[in-house]
């Protein structure tokens, strides 16, 4: 290895950077854009639903209940006069769902609740009367926002069976006193999504500026015929690829410190990690995307057959089961399987840890060694298919 | 200028049919990616939550509490449940992610909930989830009020009974995300496609210098956006088609709606997306610089379309009104629509018409840049 | 062997999944000192046997005893053992071995082998710095000032001191080939391997270049191989080695005893050795009657005042000024000028590909401007480089221009099959454009252009790159059209083709200089110490007289009219 090849190469490549604007933009616009959209695109925080309510029994219990529907903050309620009409805002998706609060509710409700207090402490089950009923429909095309209407919706009803109980506290069950769920979330107490979905963004955004800064650089040596000067100089492939490595390691790396000064300045994610942990794990992961983007580059001819490529191995995978969106827990076991070998998956784990609970050594240490071993992989994957001369290349 | 010459555009959608099949290994290109996108993704797309592993602290080790973490671990969204010793163990657990969340349950909660003094358990939820940990809390709240509707009663008539709720899921009783997935994705998928196709075509025609000499036939500008639109169009019409043969038979998606009516809205769609094909690669030198445009616009089309998030969560109003330029976030609503809903022609059309003027505007300006391919 | 640099035996080459050699039983001797012409027809092996030399491909019969890919080694084609001596050295021995060799070429390959968005300086700066050796350390600030040294001395040899920090992008061709030379030359070569150095360059350049070359074989002593198709360069060397179908055909001088000219010489070798000479009788069947509906005296291609004019305000280009045309049905008509003097542009605007800034043209008197679509179906277009839609094979292509310019289904059939048959293209019909030979690809560009027998043909440097008997032939395949009534407009760069043409326009920094026969032309040039002017040297006088001219002006150089292309 002659460093002063090397550096000369680095330096060709550095020098190409600078002059194509396009890698400048790849670099620094497009973190922007995708933390950006990211950042505000996807929002699971728990927001408004637009329902609707029916009330079929008018009386002041029922109103009492559409109050409280009214006034939690998850649900934003439109009260319709017939179910047809509400079937028609759901079938147009102008409401998420709608509870219809049925006719006898009130007399029910009554006549329920004297016959439980009478029989309170026995066991439920000999109903003498029917029960006060509310129904529920959602838009199941939406099954995430379904699963949240009809969530909101019993939690209001249990708000105003709670306010009730307070109003009366003779009420109190004779069981046992009611058990309260105290939630706390740790790391991120005030349940921000954007704190976990933009910092995992980066190994979105990082595996496709790998891939697309990288996915001609090979290719554009061979065509434009500089490979064959090269190869007729005294540069080893070793050293000829180093530097491809080095030149795009530095811009992409600049460009990674560039997305973290967003993240933390402008989008006001805390960072309680180490920046120097950061750089360690980010490097790893960079060093395999860009072996990645470079292995892409030299096996595919042309530009549709690199960015399916690009796209079915590189950044759908990272994007779909990295662990970002999707748990990874929740897919089936051969899909579980399949996210031990997105190294996304390992990036997101120690990114989100260490801007959300500080540097857990366990999991950088373990993620560093299983991206660097990725990298390696593409650095061998790499080394294995770049000719040597032109044999391979002449046709 | 006398309207559409058939011979002429005949040759040029031949010449484009061509170029896209006759290289065999880029051949299989058109349809694989799609359909291994399909199956790989639609299973791991769910929202839903279960294999949880939790960690427990019970410093009140009584019948009663562990009756209540008997629930935990016996209902079917857990999968483990480690208990440790103290809090120190419990946060370690959490941060190496070995848990999604701890529940701690202190000494005095038999007492308070015997003596009727509303006892309080806490429940440690991963913030770095945000999703799913919100998911798992409800889970837990659902699991104690279950757990004292059986054990508790509270009920008086003033105060009123039990209210029973029942939830009926229209459209998707199962709620099964896939559905919801799948239905989405024959919109993604056949638009990246036609994405791709129409933008490198040109750009590649650019670069080889054959758009020239495309230029010098007496093909006109609009032939020529024609002849450019057709293949691409074909291509994402049949993995969508494929996509949906593997919904109904495969997924068993119900496939309510019209099929017809489906096909029409997706090749409006889809020309609309090979507007924005050509649209992009008039602005294109390169293959390259084609390629990142597209990546460029299809990014924000799938963030902003309501598929990863409902369009209406999106927070800042303006990036929520952008959405009304994204072809896709309409065809989405008509897809889901169709496939599951059975939604009516009406309702339909009204999300077809903003569909139609993206078109008309993308193509409109690729018909304007060949006609001025002044540089 | 001891004064042989290059010493070549029984040199086999195939390529993995083809059939024929690439190379087939070359023996090679270069003297030291001594300078070489490596011509013959495109595909013949120059650039394998070039790529050879300097270890880039490995022969099919030599042996090496590092572990390497052999490519046909198993295949059973071994015939016997060759050899590859440089300097006594095998490139294939060994890595040592193939260092050394290293060492002692400079290889430029096709293109010139330059990154185009690097400075020129730091082009060199790349090349010396690839080129130091291990160990070098010790000695590195002496050798950086030694470098420094030897890069000025360089380009000051070569003119390009003053564009040490342009972009090699935005240098001309010709400056391009220069800077290519000093970057081989930086490792103080012995033996110079120059693969189509003068291809897409300017005559002026060009001679320009060939006197740097004989000045370092004379002043260094290097040895030089040049491969070119341009057989007026071949001439000027002390041995010429011809190459046809992998063969050996002819190594000597190019002083031909029997008296034959050279180039006719070598055509008449190239044919003898070769399968796939078309036959000439045919073209004639073709065209005939191609245009016989138009009188005779017709104006086919008409512009007037046709102005093209780039950019705003002080950047502001005038890349064609004031262009005046009138051809007439069968002439053969040439616009010929430097790289970037707007001969491209005016063609063009012609053929409408874009549109003029003031004036108009019109082909069969059918405005460009006010119905393109009706005009351009009049016109048959060869793009440079014979562009054509490489995915798809030849038949295919011929059916896209068939159905294009709205021939019937049968008409079109009979058409192409016509066309393959004359053309030679039979054999090749279900191969990807791409992959066609470049002899056969220019053969395929002229069928695509006349499917449709247009009366007006647009030819854009139609024979660039491509072998001498294949333009020979093709100037007879544009002689007929000519005859049958077609009109033919060609841009070229080659001088002697120029002669071919029955008008001339000679276009320089956007302006015409001289619109005349090729005869009266030569007479402009004509000065007692040369009376008979070549058409090259008709060119380069007038180029030059213009170039004074620009100089007392504005003191510009040839290649800043081109900056906008």
């Amino acid at each position: 290895m002659r460093m002063e090849a090397v550096f000369a190469l680095v330096k060709k490549e550095i020098f190409q950077i600078k002059r194509d604007f396009s890698s400048i933009l790849i670099a620094f616009l497009l973190p922007v854009i995708l933390l950006f959209l990211f950042g505000f695109g996807i929002n699971f925080d728990t927001n408004t639903v637009k329902i609707g309510v029916i009330l079929e029994d008018k009386t002041p219990v029922t109103v009492e209940i559409l109050d409280t529907m009214r006034h939690s903050r998850y649900l934003d309620v439109i009260v319709y006069n017939s179910r047809n009409d509400a079937a028609h805002a759901l079938e147009a998706g102008h409401i998420k769902g709608f509870a219809v609060i049925r006719s006898n509710f009130t007399r029910n409700f009554r006549l329920q609740g004297a016959q439980e207090a009478q029989t309170a402490g026995q066991k439920a089950g000999q109903n003498k009367y029917p029960k006060p009923e509310i129904q529920v429909i959602t838009d199941g095309s939406e099954p995430n926002v379904a699963k949240f209407v009809s969530a909101y919706i019993i939690g209001a009803l249990s708000v105003y069976k709670g306010v009730k109980m307070i109003e009366n506290p003779a009420l109190r069950g004779q069981g046992g006193g009611k058990i309260s769920i105290v939630q706390r979330f740790w790391y991120n107490p005030s349940l921000k999504s954007s704190y976990f979905i933009l910092p995992g963004s980066l190994a979105i955004i990082m595996t496709m500026i790998g891939t697309v800064l990288t996915a001609l650089v090979i290719a554009r040596e061979w065509e434009r015929g500089t490979m064959e000067a090269i190869l007729t100089t005294n540069v080893t492939k070793g050293e000829f690829l180093l530097s491809k490595y080095i030149a795009y390691f530095l811009l992409s790396m600049v460009s990674i410190l560039f997305s973290l000064m967003l993240i933390i300045f402008v989008f006001r994610v805390p960072f309680y990690g180490s920046y120097l942990a950061f750089m360690v794990v980010s490097a790893f992961f960079m060093l395999g995307a860009l072996g990645f983007g470079f292995v892409v580059s030299t096996v595919s001819k042309d530009q549709f057959v690199a960015s399916q490529i690009a796209g079915v191995v590189g950044f759908m995978p990272a994007m779909m089961l990295s662990g970002l969106i999707y748990e990874i827990n929740s897919m089936p076991w051969f899909l579980r399987f399949l996210t031990c070998f997105i190294p996304a998956r390992y990036y997101v784990s120690s990114i989100s840890s260490l801007f959300l609970s500080g540097t857990i050594l366990e999991t950088i240490v373990i993620n560093s060694i299983i991206l660097g071993v990725f990298a390696l992989l593409m650095f061998i994957i790499l080394y294995k298919i770049t000719p040597e001369n032109l044999e391979e290349q002449a046709l | 200028m006398t309207g559409i010459n058939f011979k002429r555009l005949a040759a040029l959608i031949i010449k484009e049919f061509y170029s896209v099949w006759r290289d065999k290994k880029s051949r299989a290109l058109l349809f694989l990616p799609p359909l291994i996108q399909l199956f790989l993704f639609s299973h791991a797309a769910t929202l839903d939550i279960d294999n949880i592993t939790a960690a427990v602290l019970n410093e009140d080790s009584t019948p009663v509490s562990r009756e209540f973490l008997n629930r935990i671990s016996g209902s079917k969204y857990f999968k483990k449940v480690y208990y440790v010793k103290n809090l120190k163990e419990l946060k370690n657990e959490l941060d190496t992610e070995h848990v999604r969340g701890g529940i701690y349950i202190k000494n005095d909660f038999t007492k308070k909930y015997l003596s009727k003094q509303n006892p309080e358990i806490e429940v440690i939820l991963d913030g770095r989830h945000t999703n799913g940990s919100q998911i798992i809390g409800n889970y837990l709240t659902e699991i104690a009020e279950d757990f004292q509707g059986v054990t508790g009663g509270m009920q008086n008539e003033t105060a009123g009974g039990k209210i029973d709720v029942i939830v009926r899921n229209w459209y998707n009783p199962n709620l099964y995300y896939h559905w919801f997935i799948i239905s989405s994705l024959v919109g993604i998928l056949s638009m990246s496609m036609v994405l791709l196709l129409s933008a490198l075509s040109l750009a590649r025609e650019k670069e080889s210098g054959t758009f020239d000499e495309l230029l010098v036939t007496p093909l006109k500008p609009y032939e020529i956006v024609i002849g450019k639109l057709v293949i691409p169009l074909f291509f994402g019409v049949i993995d969508a088609a494929l996509i949906l043969l593997a919904a109904k038979y495969i997924f068993h998606l119900p496939m309510e709606g019209s099929i017809l009516l489906y096909f029409f809205a997706l090749i409006w769609f889809l020309i609309a997306i090979s507007g924005v094909g050509l649209f992009i690669s008039s602005f294109a030198k390169t293959q390259q610089q084609a390629m990142l445009l597209v990546f460029v616009f299809m990014f924000p089309a799938m963030i902003l379309s309501g598929y990863s998030a409902p369009v209406e969560n999106i927070t800042p109003q303006f990036l929520q009104n952008l959405t009304v330029i994204n072809p896709l976030r309409f065809f989405l609503v008509i897809s889901k629509g169709i496939i599951l809903k059975n939604i009516n022609f009406y309702l339909c059309v009204l999300n077809l018409i903003p569909i139609f003027f993206i078109s008309i505007f993308t193509l409109f300006i690729a018909n304007y840049s060949f006609k001025n391919r002044l540089e | 062997m001891g004064d042989d640099i290059i010493y070549v035996k029984k040199l086999f080459k195939t390529f993995k999944g083809e059939k024929a050699l690439a190379l087939n039983d070359i023996e090679f001797i270069l003297k030291k000192k001594q300078m070489a012409a490596l011509i013959g027809p495109d595909g013949a092996g120059k650039t394998t046997f070039l790529r050879i030399l300097c270890g880039l491909l490995r022969p099919d019969n030599i042996k090496s005893s590092t572990a390497g890919r052999k490519a046909g080694m198993d295949d059973g084609r071994v015939q016997g053992s060759g050899e590859v001596l440089i300097n006594g050295i095998s490139p294939f021995d060994s890595g040592e071995s193939l260092a050394k060799v290293k060492k002692i070429i400079g290889y430029m390959p096709q293109k010139f082998g330059l990154y185009e968005d690097l400075t020129v300086i730091e082009n060199l700066n790349l090349f010396v710095s690839l080129n130091t050796l291990n160990g070098s350390r010790e000695k590195l600030r002496d050798k950086t000032q030694d470098d420094k040294e030897l890069i000025n001395t360089l380009l000051e040899f070569a003119g390009l001191i003053d564009f040490k920090t342009r972009l090699t992008g935005n240098l001309s061709g010709g400056m391009k080939q220069k800077l290519g030379l000093c970057c081989t030359l930086i490792t103080k070569p012995e033996l110079l391997l120059l693969d189509e150095p003068s291809v897409g360059v300017d005559p002026v350049s060009r001679l320009e270049l060939m006197e740097i070359v004989k000045k370092l074989v004379f002043e260094n002593g290097i040895s030089v191989i040049w491969s070119t198709s341009y057989l007026d360069e071949a001439e000027n060397f002390e041995q010429v080695f011809l190459l046809s179908e992998g063969r050996k055909i002819y190594d000597g001088t190019p002083k031909i005893q029997t008296g034959e000219a050279f180039e006719d010489f070598v055509i008449n070798k190239i044919k003898e050795n070769r399968t796939n000479a078309l036959k000439e009788a045919a073209i004639e069947q073709i065209t005939k009657g191609f245009s016989d509906v138009i009188p005779e005296n017709t104006v086919t291609i008409y512009a007037e005042g046709l102005t093209k004019i780039y950019g705003k305000g002080k950047k502001q280009f005038v890349a064609a000024n004031n262009v005046n045309l009138s051809i007439k049905k069968g002439e053969i008509f040439g616009l010929l000028g430097p790289n970037g003097a707007g001969k491209s542009t005016t063609f063009k605007m012609l053929c409408g590909l874009i549109s003029a800034t003031k004036g108009y043209s019109s082909i069969m008197g059918v405005r460009m401007d006010e119905n393109p679509s009706l005009a351009r179906s009049y016109l048959g277009y060869m793009a440079q480089k014979f562009s054509l839609f490489g995915d798809l094979s030849v038949v295919q292509n011929l059916n896209f221009f068939a159905g294009v310019y709205g021939l019937s289904l049968m008409d079109g059939k009979r058409r192409i099959a016509a066309l393959l048959e004359v053309f030679d293209l039979k054999k090749y019909k279900n191969y990807d454009a791409k992959n066609l030979p470049l002899g056969y690809k220019q053969r395929l560009a002229l069928s695509c252009a006349i499917v449709h027998n247009p009366p007006v043909l647009f030819l854009d440097e139609p024979t660039s790159g491509v072998d001498p008997l294949s333009r020979r032939e093709f100037w007879n395949q544009i002689n007929f059209l000519s005859k049958n009534g077609t009109t033919v407009l060609i841009t070229t760069h080659f001088m002697d083709e120029a002669q071919f043409c029955n008008r001339i326009s000679m276009i320089f920094k956007g302006k015409t200089l001289v619109t005349d026969t090729p005869d009266n032309l030569k007479k402009l040039a004509a000065s007692e110490k040369n009376p008979k002017p070549t058409m090259q040297d008709a060119f380069i006088e007038l180029i030059l007289r213009e170039r004074e001219n620009a100089k007392q002006f504005q003191g510009g150089e040839i290649s800043d009219a081109g900056g906008a292309k």
